[in-house]
């Protein structure tokens, strides 16, 4: 009896740790996924998505009003730079986030002021001497996470011009030491 | 020998069960203290913020990966009508309200797998710039299989959800996301 107590208590604590460890993990075990699937053309370099349909299933709940592009980021070697476009009239925004998902800076047209902004991601231990004049600085809480850069479409019309102008965005390290 | 058989038995019941009970807890069971509803439709404050615990992240990566954080969108989803009813993919819905408090809406329609409907037409959605409005300014959405002019979204008769997103959310929504005026879902008729 004792002995088949232990066994059954073996096999819960066992079972328990599986469990944390799964919900602990499987984040960024999917975030790894994702990024392995959107940077085949390479990381920190930029890529439009096409506009969502039925057929995408790279990501859930993709919205069929925005125009996405995406950049696989690793500022192992060196900061990231990323400009992004400034569509006018319409909403756009550029979201960073870190291999456990987390959204940990945004910035959208409003508080760009309607302009093209540039921001510089910083890895852990990164300095830049000197800051380079109008930029926003960032410090990325993993090295490799995801860059997500969203256009609306807020009039099919108006599509063409907005793919256009989404094009002038760039990501791409700022040096090589 | 039999030792290793009885140990061998209990790390396949004990990764069964980690498995097993790790993806419905995260899946259907928690979703943090943040979890709010509104009526038919639930929102998660957590969701793409740095705050969030393991299952929300968790939850997140498995129904809304690379979701924005509350400040620039606040992400309503229903699986239930107004009634509390689930949705039922045999079944037409109207959806009907006003603009919430925020610079955009939208409300699209995923299936229960949480990716676009396929329909012929690319109907998977209706915004506040595209919705056709009645006199007063509220508006109408039907939810169906069968095409029908006007606000249209298309559904599957296997079943489907309904997400409403708000972008950069005005200070009613964000200060009180569970008592906000948002648009009912009413049924219709079921075939």
């Amino acid at each position: 009896m004792i002995r088949w107590t232990a066994w059954a208590l073996f096999t819960l604590a066992l079972a328990a740790a599986v469990h944390w460890a799964t919900v602990a993990f499987a984040p960024e075990l999917i975030m790894s996924r994702v990024m392995s699937g959107m940077g085949g053309r390479g990381i920190n370099a930029i890529r439009h998505v096409e506009r969502a349909t039925a057929a995408s299933r790279k990501v859930v709940k993709p919205s069929p009003d925005l125009l996405y592009s995406t950049c696989v980021f690793d500022v192992t070697r060196a900061p990231l730079k990323v400009t992004t476009a400034a569509p006018e009239d319409t909403y756009w925004s550029v979201a960073f986030y870190a291999a456990n998902t987390d959204n940990f800076f945004t910035l959208n047209d409003t508080t760009a002021g309607g302009k093209p902004a540039t921001i510089i991601l910083v890895g852990q231990g990164q300095a830049l001497d000197p800051q380079p004049e109008g930029t926003l600085i960032v410090s990325a809480p993993t090295t490799k996470g995801l860059v997500l850069f969203r256009t609306l479409i807020d009039n099919d019309a108006r599509e063409p011009e907005l793919d256009r102008l989404r094009r002038d965005a760039k990501c791409e390290p700022l040096y090589y030491r | 020998m039999r030792f290793v058989l009885h140990l061998i038995g209990a790390v396949v019941v004990a990764v069964i069960l980690g498995l097993g009970s790790a993806y419905y807890v995260a899946r259907y069971a928690v979703q943090g203290e943040a979890l709010v509803a509104n009526g038919p439709w639930v929102t998660n404050l957590e969701t793409g913020g740095t705050d969030a615990d393991i299952y929300t992240r968790a939850f997140v990566a498995l129904t809304g990966l690379l979701a924005l954080n509350k400040s620039e969108t606040i992400y309503y989803n229903a699986t239930a009508d107004s009634d509390g009813n689930a949705l039922d993919g045999r079944c037409s819905y109207r959806i009907e309200g006003r603009d919430p408090d925020a610079r955009w809406w939208s409300m699209t329609v995923y299936g229960r797998d949480h990716y676009l409907v396929d329909n012929p037409s690319k109907r998977y959605s209706v915004s506040q710039t595209t919705v056709t409005r009645e006199p007063g300014g509220s508006f109408v959405v039907r939810l169906s299989t069968v095409e029908e002019t006007g606000n249209w979204i298309a559904t599957s008769p296997d079943g489907f959800q309904v997400t409403l997103r708000l972008y950069n959310p005005g200070v009613s929504v964000r200060e009180e996301p569970g008592s906000v005026p948002l648009p009912a879902i009413v049924k219709e008729s079921c075939s």
